[in-house]
């Protein structure tokens, strides 16, 4: 197909968004997303690689897995694992770019510290910026960091009454929970920019991609105040699982739940008031832009697709924001796709599992561009047509080194188990079917030795296709129950 | 002399192009029948990697030193085929399993054995990567899940990617020089053993459709011993239809094109670097697959049919006869006094193979010869038995091999110890378990009618009993080649 009849592509990523804040599971109100998800494929199985934004994100952009773009964690702190992508890495906009699509950019990157959109042929719209490129020497990280300690006035000293919302960590900076306030992280403005570009972009003959990328719901969830009032706290509650223990798991799960502690039940109840509100003002910000579509008269040409990089515990088991806690409210994503025309999935759910990196492939065949290389993921195209492969993928995996700071952890999830390999305690198996909301950590009982290793199996299989090294079997920290040599087997 | 022993695992004579198969293309097999010398008939002397191997290296039968398993491989009080090259100065260049020495022997064989345990440090230069044995598409509950029957290897439609064993081999030939030390290359790679799989190219190259009346199917045998059914039902085989194991024989047929395309680059580096003119270059098998045949799938440890025991044997050798066949019997072992010959070594220790020099010149081979297989295990082979716990998971249901311990396990006499003796006209096939066989290779030559209990054959059958009977009496044991001093002498020490 010429570049001339192939369709635009606009993108909407949130940032820490759960599964369940958009149609159909609709615990926020969404509007907005409710009238479009009755002409999108609906995904309710998505997930992210990893729980941080920045391996996510080069997972949405290369089609591949952390350990494979080279992206762990946050590229932009002094100890960070990767300042970018593994050198000539492509991205589908590269393809996209090659094939004379115009490529638009808007908001936030947050995929590498060493390169911007723009040096990979996007037109940045807002923000502008650029980035000092290390060049490749190895130079001790710039002790920046420091100065969110050195001379503020923020830092707690552990003596100071705890306000509401607020977690108090001497030595450390004020930690608010949540708060009222008018265009949170700039969202609207980026939106407000983005309308324009599409408004104000010139008509021509090569399609377009654009990407709108906000910071919401990310925490802390400061939101405005007519979303917040959106809300009634007397209709929340809290999760079922909020009042894990977590004797059972890994300790470093209990710490960062003791922070959490310092909240009371209502401050929890109403964080997650401003949460749900904050993901109603960024489905306000999406109604804005398809309006924008419409208003120029390109809805019909244009394929949407809705999404976030990873998600958000949202008070489970008494955590919050993201992190080494497996749980899957923290890797289960909104995934939706409108495709123009009236073939295919429209106003259905897809309930076979799909991964980020499936986003490279999908891209591409949607848009019928060929790529000169094999991805990790699938091509979602024949989902959206309804057809219903048998042999799709049967599990999801997840890989993260920690984000901020480090901890390896690596799992594998059925639609019935769960296993997750942790490198810096012990592990843990979750019998998803009974036990949904991981409450019980199986592992240890011998009665599942079986189930543990049939997981091993599969996780290091999976870490020996995506090339994963993380696999050292020196005495001190090679602890997993079945170790990466057990899926090489012998012949008779 | 140089040596490259090209020596792939579990393949069939029959499934092999110049062999006469009517369906596999195997160009570079062909070139080296027409360049060397073909053996029609090589027998191996066991049906299992490990004792085959071992009798190879040795020139010993099984009966000498007792290698029936897996798990007993060479030990250091024994000759070797490398331990006589490396003494007289060769180069052991080992790109390929072990299932040979133990770990002791390694070490004085190998100068890398440091790398083969712990993984070698560099990568070879050509394209290479995983080609076999990865991906059983079939649920547990499925019976097609122990067929063997795995699914094409991912292939990116670009140059064929090496087995990392081969791509390291011609390297190595690269790389090697005049004034560098004699080599034995020997490339013991895993294809075409089962599973049944290949480079999605390879592994799609031939329409099982074709196939399906080239294979014995069940029912037109009689008197198979009992592990057959046996096979068939633990192994679920007996549920499944004749389309089936076509593509079973389909895909087998695409890991032999495989081989043949790694052969072929072997050949292609050899020509580059001029070396055929100081180098022999053997391809052979250490036993061959079922792949559909009888209704059966894999191998057998006592089973003693062609399909497992006769596998190509071809030699080429500057100044032989190109395009030499020779029809009468030869056995597997023959390999060990063939290349001593050819390098102008000597045997240290008596043996019972026989050097084919000779023959590479255009001799025929010996009519008369009788060929000797042996193969399974009986209660006191207790260690032999494949449900022996080694921590290797063979015991867990979802092992592909855990329908073959598990009928080892409950009926152990499946397995037991069984002796063949063929001629070129007849196989008798003698049982511990009374389970024997007898075929009229001339007038049965795919053996599907056991003759044993045959009136008409009691003849032939004693005749055969003798001659198995007078082999035992003549290779039961070996004598050392140096004597003992036999009074109370200083002299002796």
């Amino acid at each position: 197909m010429n570049v001339e009849k192939k369709p635009n592509l606009l993108i909407f990523m949130t940032d820490h968004q759960r599964w369940d804040m958009a149609p159909p599971f609709k615990r926020a109100f969404t509007p907005n997303l409710d009238r479009f998800a009755k002409e999108a494929a609906i995904f309710t199985e998505a997930y992210c690689p990893a729980p941080h934004c920045c391996p996510s994100r080069a997972t949405f952009f290369t089609g591949l897995y952390p350990t494979e773009h080279g992206v762990w964690n946050n590229v932009e702190v002094g100890n960070t694992l990767s300042r970018g992508l593994y050198d000539n890495t492509r991205l589908w906009s590269d393809d996209l770019r090659e094939a004379g699509y115009r490529l638009f950019y808007t908001g936030k990157w947050h995929v590498s510290a060493e390169e911007t959109p723009a040096d990979r042929g996007w037109e940045m719209t807002y923000p502008v910026y650029e980035c000092k490129k290390s060049e490749g020497h190895r130079i001790p990280p710039d002790p920046y960091e420091w100065e969110k300690y050195y001379g503020q006035p923020g830092i707690c000293k552990g003596e100071e009454p705890r306000m509401e919302a607020q977690i108090i960590r001497p030595g450390y900076p004020l930690y608010v929970q949540y708060g009222e306030r008018e265009n949170p992280f700039n969202d609207g403005t980026v939106v407000e920019n983005a309308v324009r570009t599409i408004l104000q972009r010139e008509a021509s003959e090569k399609p377009w991609c654009h990407f709108v990328g906000t910071l919401g719901p990310h925490d802390p969830y400061y939101v405005p105040k007519r979303f917040l009032d959106m809300y009634n706290i007397e209709d929340i509650k809290l999760p079922e699982d909020f009042y894990d223990s977590m004797e059972n798991k890994p300790a470093l799960y209990r710490r960062t739940k003791d922070r959490y502690s310092q909240l009371t039940e209502m401050e929890h109840r109403k964080s997650i008031l401003h949460y749900l509100a904050f993901c109603t003002y960024e489905d306000h910000l999406f109604g804005e832009l398809l309006k924008a579509l419409e208003q120029k008269g390109e809805l019909e040409d244009t394929i949407v697709i809705y999404t976030s990089d990873h998600g958000d515990y949202v008070g489970e088991h008494g955590l919050w924001a993201k992190g080494l806690p497996c749980f899957n409210s923290a890797y289960h994503i909104p995934l939706l796709i409108r495709r123009p025309g009236s073939g295919g999935i429209k106003g259905e759910q897809i309930n076979h599992f799909v991964t980020l990196a499936d986003m490279a492939p999908t891209i591409l065949e949607m848009l019928e561009i060929r790529a000169d290389r094999s991805f990790s993921g699938y091509s979602l195209v024949p989902l959206l047509e309804g057809q219903k492969p048998v042999n799709w993928r049967s599990e999801i995996y997840t890989q993260t080194n920690g984000n901020e700071l480090y901890g390896i952890q690596r799992s594998v999830m059925t639609k019935e188990w769960k296993y997750v390999y942790n490198g810096f305690d012990y592990d843990e198996l979750y019998h998803l079917t009974e036990d949904p909301h991981q409450m019980y950590n199986l592992i240890g009982d011998p009665r599942y030795d079986g189930v543990v290793r049939e997981m091993c199996m599969k996780l290091w299989r999976f870490a020996y296709e995506h090339k994963d090294v993380c696999i050292n079997p020196y005495i001190m920290v090679a602890h997993a129950p079945y170790g990466p040599g057990i899926i090489f087997e012998e012949n008779l | 002399m140089n040596f490259v022993f090209f020596f792939p695992d579990e393949m069939s004579a029959s499934s092999v192009s110049c062999y006469g198969n009517p369906t596999v293309k195997m160009p570079n097999y062909d070139r080296l029948a027409e360049e060397g010398v073909r053996f029609e008939n090589c027998l191996v002397q066991n049906p299992v990697c490990s004792p085959s191997r071992c009798s190879l290296m040795t020139g010993l039968y099984v009966h000498n030193m007792g290698h029936r398993s897996l798990w007993h491989l060479l030990r250091t009080h024994e000759p070797s085929l490398f331990r006589y090259l490396k003494n007289a100065g060769y180069d052991i260049q080992w790109f390929g399993k072990n299932d040979l020495y133990s770990q002791e022997y390694l070490d004085e064989i190998c100068g890398d054995i440091e790398e083969k345990r712990n993984g070698y440090r560099t990568r070879p230069s050509r394209k290479h990567g995983h080609v076999h044995g990865w991906t059983n598409p079939y649920q547990l509950e499925d019976p097609k899940y122990y067929s063997f029957l795995f699914s094409p290897v991912e292939d990116d439609g670009e140059e064929a990617a090496l087995d990392e064993e081969i791509a390291r081999a011609i390297d190595y030939l690269n790389n090697w020089k005049e004034g560098d030390k004699p080599f034995m290359l020997f490339l013991p790679i895993i294809m075409p053993h089962a599973p049944y799989d290949a480079l999605e190219r390879f592994h799609n190259m031939y329409d099982p459709a074709l196939l399906k009346d080239h294979l014995v199917q069940p029912e037109e045998t009689s008197g198979k011993p009992s592990y057959v059914e046996l096979i068939r039902k633990y192994r679920r085989l007996d549920q499944l239809e004749p389309e089936f194991m076509a593509k079973v024989y389909a895909t087998y047929l695409g890991m032999n094109s495989y081989v043949d395309f790694l052969l072929g680059e072997l050949m292609n580096t050899l020509d580059e670097k001029r070396l055929f003119k100081n180098t022999t270059l053997i391809a052979s098998s250490d036993h061959g697959d079922w792949y559909g045949n009888y209704g059966l799938v894999e191998k057998w440890p006592n089973a003693m049919d062609d399909m497992l025991l006769r596998v190509p044997l071809l030699i080429k050798t500057p100044g032989n006869k190109a395009g030499h066949v020779v029809g009468e019997q030869v056995e597997l072992f023959d390999i060990m006094p063939t290349v001593l010959e050819l390098a102008g070594i000597k045997a240290g220790h008596t043996h019972f193979a026989q050097s084919l020099v000779p023959q590479l010149g255009g001799e025929a081979g010996d009519l008369e010869r009788y060929v000797f297989a042996e193969g399974g295990y009986d209660n006191q082979d207790e260690r032999c038995f494949e449900y022996q716990p080694r921590g290797n998971g063979l015991l867990n249901e979802k092992n592909i091999y855990y329908p073959k311990v598990m009928q080892q396990k409950e009926y152990p006499q499946s397995v037991c110890r069984t002796t063949m003796i063929r001629s070129l006209t007849n196989k008798l096939v003698l049982r511990t378990s009374g389970e024997n066989e007898l075929y009229d290779l001339v007038k049965d030559m795919k053996e599907c009618n056991n003759v044993y209990h045959d009136k008409g054959y009691s003849e032939v059958r004693a005749a055969l009993e003798a001659q198995m009977l007078r082999w035992y009496i003549r290779t039961a044991d070996t004598v050392p080649l140096n004597d003992d001093y036999r009074s109370f002498s200083t002299r002796g020490m």
